[in-house]
């Protein structure tokens, strides 16, 4: 044993069984029903979640991993999306701009003993299992209890509510378009209750909004906000949706990106294809031509034995007396073919050119053999290597226009098809469709819970201060942006320079809200060109002048429709 | 005596911390996420994790210990703290076992300090071949003499890292986790620690 430590040698291993004798769970989950963690009484109940649908989240969100941050950007640009993230890990999650102006709760009692179906307003309607409460303690309740809830329908009920907008999928921020959201509690006497388990609220949500022109159907996942973790989660639970209006069909049910991605594909394949059908001209070997490094030699092939037909017809055909060689092509050892060759095969491949196969045993060579000419031959040979480098010439240069020609059309082909997705992309987004999404789903916790689909992002933007007309410099403010063509709300921080994700819209506005709760907003809708346009560093807002405590008023300030 | 004594640092046998000491994938990694998402819903999904974890949980507390009714209570104390602490606890993509081992070793260390009473270190034989090259010509009651006496002048917290790296084989990811330090600060504390144990040894 050592004076600090108590050192122990070859302690015998306990085995499992005996371990396992030690475990007692329920004791355990005893203590803790009965201790529970110290700030656990402060939370709101039903507030938390299971999220059975991360690892199909996180396959659908992958795609787009790679998109949002403009990996490899200026350090300047990693340093604003560090500074905004800081900035909005301070902020309270939920934080209501104009806190006068935050969508009322309303409250509706009834028994829990019967549940009901209850048609709370022209958008809202619940159906509630009877018995579908428990309290903290996991006891069914009866008697009255308050439900209290609240609509968020559009972008402007977003931001005056202060629900952030965005799903973080494991550190990346995606745009969360909205079909309808809905906070609801359940509380008797005050205090909070839950729903049991396996009871469920069947929630039937229409909102009213504009949404691109794209297909809406089969888009949208239900999620619930988990305060704790300050994050949207995905629900495994459907959403049926009913839209009435008719929507733009695509045929394929795929995004931009996945279509534009396929699209690239079947054009390096047409195109790699249009190579593979039309054939490059051989350029025509000077056979004649030994290469410097190439050595010659001479064959007494009068001495050969065993000689096959073929080899004796060309020896006696062709006079390849005094013939000097060079091999084509090859790397070999001179000497070898000054080792004895008991046996040699002849075959002549036309153009002077021979076949030799030397053969002693199991062993053998083979090379190919052009005659080393030299005088009037060579002459006649480079004059007929020159006429056959000539047709190469203009069949390669032939080849060359014929092939360009093809790529072209290829590449227009596809170019017509990338702009005609584009226009119609371009021409759904400019037809702002006004209509009513009905969104049915069952809840199985008390939270807040939204109809969403998550949105490419967009290009990101520096702007280096956002000023309005008295000079005034929003600095350390949140900053919102709406862009009037989808039905979410973005924010952004606006430090000593504000990065920007801009979709691609013609009609954005943005504006900062100030500690009197007065706008200062841009004076006029910007689109994406204006935005992303280099020369643009300064946003140029107007501060307003006018108490602002009605959603009213803020809806005809900001939604200039 | 021990002028040939090598200490041999790549000892990773543990590859994970998770309860097979197979690798754990990605994919268990979300997997496991859920089963936490769902115990910080209801109290009672945590039966999951803790039917997977106990063992080594309590493996690890008996290490340090050698007592078998005080590992039953440190361990409990263990997964009482990590179901109250659940709440907070947030997908880093590490093991879930990283935060109960890190909490298991707090427990450990609050346990003697609290009671003043001397750690347990437990050493194997295997720790010898581990530690010295296999053809050297080694008295092996010096050897556990000298190793004492080393081992013995170790800080704790010194101590506590080449426990977990050398006779206990965590990867220095594991280490690193459990201790709530950097991969990088872990590797050198290890380095630093061996360097002087040689020295000492070979002293």
């Amino acid at each position: 044993m050592g004076n600090n430590y108590d050192f122990r040698f070859n302690e015998p291993p306990l085995n499992s069984k005996r371990i396992e004798q030690h475990k007692d769970f329920s004791a355990l989950l005893q203590k803790y029903q009965a201790e529970p963690a110290p700030d656990k009484k402060k939370k709101r109940p039903g507030m938390r979640v299971v999220w059975l649908g991360l690892t199909t989240a996180v396959a659908a969100a992958i795609a787009l991993l790679l998109i949002i941050r403009p990996f490899g950007s200026e350090v300047d640009t990693n340093d604003l999306f560090a500074a905004q993230d800081a900035y909005f890990a301070e902020q309270a999650f939920i934080q209501p701009p104009i806190p006068p102006a935050n969508p009322p709760v309303v409250k509706k009692t009834m028994r829990a003993e019967q549940g009901g179906a209850y048609k709370l307003n022209a958008n809202l309607s619940l159906v509630i299992p009877e018995m579908a409460f428990m309290d903290d303690r996991g006891r069914e309740i009866t008697g009255e209890v308050d439900l209290e809830y609240r609509e968020m329908h559009d972008p402007i009920d977003f931001f005056l509510s202060g629900i952030p907008m965005y799903y973080d999928s494991l550190g990346q921020k995606y745009q969360m378009e909205s079909a309808g959201m809905i906070e609801i509690f359940g509380f008797q006497e005050g205090n909070p209750v839950q729903l049991a388990p396996g009871k469920t609220i069947k929630v039937e949500l229409i909102s009213k909004a504009i949404f691109s022109g794209e297909s809406l159907a089969g888009n949208f996942s239900l999620f619930q906000l988990d305060t704790f973790q300050r994050r949207w989660v995905r629900s495994d639970l459907p959403v049926q949706q009913a839209i009435n209006y008719s929507s733009l069909e695509r045929s394929a049910d795929l995004d931009q990106v996945a279509f534009l991605q396929l699209l690239a594909e079947a054009e390096a394949d047409a195109i790699t294809q249009a190579e593979q059908n039309l054939p490059v001209p051989q350029k025509p070997i000077n056979t004649y031509e030994k290469p410097a490094s190439a050595p010659s030699f001479s064959l007494q092939l009068d001495d050969i034995e065993n000689a096959d037909a073929e080899t004796q017809s060309i020896l006696e055909q062709e006079d390849l007396t005094g013939v000097w060689w060079f091999a084509e092509g090859q790397s070999y050892d001179i000497s070898v073919l000054q080792a004895g060759w008991p046996e040699v095969q002849l075959r002549n491949k036309g153009d002077n050119l021979f076949e030799m196969t030397l053969i002693a045993g199991d062993s053998s060579l083979q090379l190919l053999l052009h005659p080393v000419l030299v005088g009037p031959e060579l002459e006649e040979a480079t004059e007929a290597f020159q006429v056959d480098l000539a047709n190469y010439t203009a069949a390669l240069q032939t080849w060359d226009q014929e092939l360009t020609a093809r790529k072209k059309n290829i590449r227009d082909s596809f170019a017509l098809k990338r702009q005609e997705l584009l226009n119609e992309q371009a021409a759904a987004v400019q037809s702002k469709r006004r209509g009513t999404i009905t969104s049915s789903f069952e809840v199985n916790a008390f939270g807040i819970w939204n109809c969403d689909r998550l949105l490419v992002p967009g290009e990101v933007k520096v702007i280096e201060k956002l000023e309005d007309q008295k000079g005034q410099v929003y600095q350390n403010h949140t900053a919102y942006l709406l862009d009037k063509n989808t039905n979410t709300l973005y924010h952004f921080y606006a430090g000593k320079k504000a990065l920007v994700e801009v979709p691609q819209s013609k009609d954005m506005m943005i504006w900062v809200v100030d500690k009197d709760n007065k706008i200062a907003v841009l004076p006029q809708p910007i689109d994406q060109e204006k935005l992303m346009d280099n020369s643009l560093e300064t946003l140029q807002l107007e501060w307003q002048d006018i108490e602002l405590s009605r959603p009213g008023d803020i809806r005809a300030l900001l939604d200039k429709d | 005596m021990f002028s040939n004594l090598q200490i041999n640092r790549s000892l990773a046998r543990k590859p994970s911390m998770g309860e097979t000491g197979k690798t754990i994938s990605e994919e268990a990694l979300l997997r496991e996420w859920e089963e936490i998402q769902a115990a910080q819903t209801n109290m009672q999904h945590f039966g999951v994790l803790y039917d997977r974890y106990y063992e080594s949980i309590f493996r690890f507390v008996f290490k340090r210990t050698a007592d078998e009714a005080l590992s039953a209570d440190l361990s409990s104390q263990v997964f009482f703290k990590a179901m109250q602490k659940l709440s907070t606890y947030s997908f880093q993509g590490v093991p879930f076992s990283a935060w109960l081992f890190r909490i298991a070793a707090n427990e450990v260390r609050l346990y003697f300090r609290k009671n003043q009473k001397q750690r347990v270190v437990m050493l194997e034989d295997k720790h010898y071949s581990d530690l010295i090259e296999e053809d050297d010509f080694i008295d092996v009651q010096a050897l556990q003499d000298a190793m004492i006496k080393a081992l013995d002048k170790l800080k704790p917290e010194d101590l506590e890292i080449l426990e977990l790296r050398i006779f206990e084989g965590y990867s220095y990811r594991d280490v690193a986790e459990i201790l709530n330090i950097s991969v990088a600060n872990a590797k050198v504390k290890v380095h630093r620690i061996v360097t002087r144990l040689k020295k000492q040894l070979n002293g």
